[in-house]
């Protein structure tokens, strides 16, 4: 359905939860088949509704849009902390999936952001430094057809 | 009714004197104060007052902080006091007062014995009469801002869809024949990719325009524009907003069909916000000649008389400002149980909008 058919995501975020022991991940893919891109949640793993799939991602709004327009890592230790309550809805996935504290990767191909992955946790302070290095660390340079190549140094967005 | 015999005048001025809200002075040839009543009595400073009392020239002065001419507000310009053969009437004077700091009175100042020189000053309390003018003169600035705001919007709008996404358009049919023409396998891919971002950028600026000023509502009515703004919110947010509409494809004059659609606008965007709730409704229809609009909600509900406004409270604000702008009424209820229930209603003349009277 999104041309990437060959790697088997599903498997890979169910595994990815249980390495990491992450509360929820998310997959955003661009559907490649479609004349018009389109950014979607297109595999999740810990869910607790399914409010993801109504949202088209605009790049540049939200998690998924603002790693997918400047491709490069975001992490919130603290979503309480770092995102204001009345800003929230402009996270929805955050809102929808209760999350805490959260870390986000582009996924490149072509030197084009493709996808995005989202590890998130319903307990803030969850997504410590480290845990965002091991996550990376466990993708390593490839994830099915993509790779996890960062232009610049690791820098993480500060909001 | 009988004509009050002179001997009863006294008695009535002396209890006039007494019992009027309106401060009185008396001042003799110096500006000393020959007498003051009660009501004066009550707007001084009881220090003040004693000092008054003693009889020093100009010691009005005290309590004084000047009049309003055509070039300052609190003026001591030619003071009423510096010619005291003249008499003036309604000038407004701000005093120095007990308690309430300085406040604007209107005065009356007045020779009443040319020979002794006994001049008399009357002040009526401005305070009401001053902070409804303020009101007035703020909702007339806000109105005016809104429908500057309003036709911004519209321009700018405007000029993204007809100019700028026209533009893009052509450069994407452009680029698009060229995959046609004679490229190899590595260009044609680029060209995708590049086909790609200029397609999610003219969707980016469509976005942006209809986000300033949906061009669906000038040219199908609000329904269509709102089915539109609700299609965007469940896109956007994944906010489910059921939508039951009555007017098919009424259409009304342009000024109430944009107030109807930034208000529903700004209900939901509150309700989203504020509410806790994923799911809002609202209801569009026409009765008895006037056009109503319904946002509900299910959520958390607020104190309509007594809230703290967690955002810049703004948003309640500029709907009650834009219902007033044509004449409707608007309606919060709101309960802890209930949640929200924001209600409109507007009187409309029945009348076949054109594009015509949306551009004026």
């Amino acid at each position: 359905m999104t041309g990437h058919q060959n790697f088997n995501f599903q498997l890979a975020i169910d595994q990815l939860k249980e390495i990491l022991e992450a509360d929820f991940i998310g997959l955003a893919l661009v559907d490649l088949s479609k004349y018009y891109h389109e950014l979607k949640w297109r595999y999740v793993a810990g869910n607790i509704s399914l409010r993801y799939r109504k949202i088209v991602l605009s790049s540049g709004k939200g998690v998924a849009g603002l790693v997918f327009k400047t491709g490069k890592p975001f992490r919130v230790e603290d979503a309480d902390e770092r995102i204001d309550h009345l800003d929230l809805y402009n996270y929805p996935i955050i809102v929808f999936e209760k999350l805490k504290s959260f870390g986000a990767i582009p996924l490149f191909k072509d030197d084009h952001v493709h996808g995005v992955l989202l590890v998130g946790y319903r307990e803030s302070n969850k997504m410590t430094v480290e845990k965002f290095e091991q996550f990376k660390a466990t993708i390593g340079s490839k994830f099915g057809p993509f790779h996890h190549k960062e232009r610049l140094k690791d820098d993480v967005i500060e909001q | 009714m009988m004509l009050s015999s002179s001997d009863n005048v006294p008695e009535l001025l002396q209890k006039l004197y007494n019992r009027t809200t309106e401060a009185m002075f008396f001042f003799g040839a110096e500006g000393q104060i020959l007498s003051m009543n009660e009501a004066a009595k009550q707007i001084i400073e009881p220090e003040i007052y004693q000092k008054m009392l003693q009889g020093e020239a100009d010691s009005i002065c005290f309590t004084c902080r000047g009049y309003t001419s055509e070039d300052e507000q609190m003026t001591c310009v030619s003071c009423f006091m510096a010619n005291p053969m003249q008499t003036l009437t309604s000038f407004q004077l701000y005093l120095e007062t007990k308690d309430l700091g300085v406040l604007p009175y209107s005065a009356t100042y007045q020779v009443i014995d040319e020979q002794q020189q006994i001049s008399v000053l009357m002040l009526r309390n401005l305070t009401r009469q001053t902070q409804t003018q303020e009101v007035l003169n703020q909702k007339l600035r806000v109105k005016q801002v809104i429908q500057a705001q309003e036709n911004e919007r519209k321009r700018i709008s405007r000029e993204l869809h007809d100019s700028v996404a026209q533009e893009m358009l052509s450069s994407l049919v452009d680029l698009r024949v060229l995959k046609y023409m004679n490229v190899d396998e590595e260009v044609l891919e680029k060209l995708r990719q590049t086909e790609g971002s200029l397609m999610r950028l003219l969707d980016d600026i469509r976005y942006l325009s209809v986000e300033l000023r949906p061009a669906v509502l000038d040219d199908f009515g609000l329904e269509a524009a709102f089915r539109t703004h609700i299609k965007g919110l469940e896109k956007n947010f994944g906010l489910i907003v059921n939508f039951y509409s009555e007017l098919k494809s009424n259409r009304y004059e342009g000024e109430i069909e944009t107030v109807v659609y930034r208000i529903g606008q700004e209900a939901i965007l509150n309700a989203m916000k504020y509410a806790e709730v994923e799911e809002v409704f609202l209801r569009l229809k026409e009765v008895q000649g006037n056009l109503c609009l319904e946002v509900m909600d299910e959520g958390i509900g607020f104190n309509v008389n007594d809230f703290t406004p967690e955002g810049t409270g703004l948003g309640l604000f500029g709907m009650r400002e834009r219902v007033e702008l044509v004449g409707g009424n608007l309606t919060i209820t709101s309960s802890a149980h209930e949640g929200t229930k924001v209600q409109v209603e507007i009187p409309v003349k029945k009348e076949r909008a054109t594009s015509e009277n949306h551009n004026s």
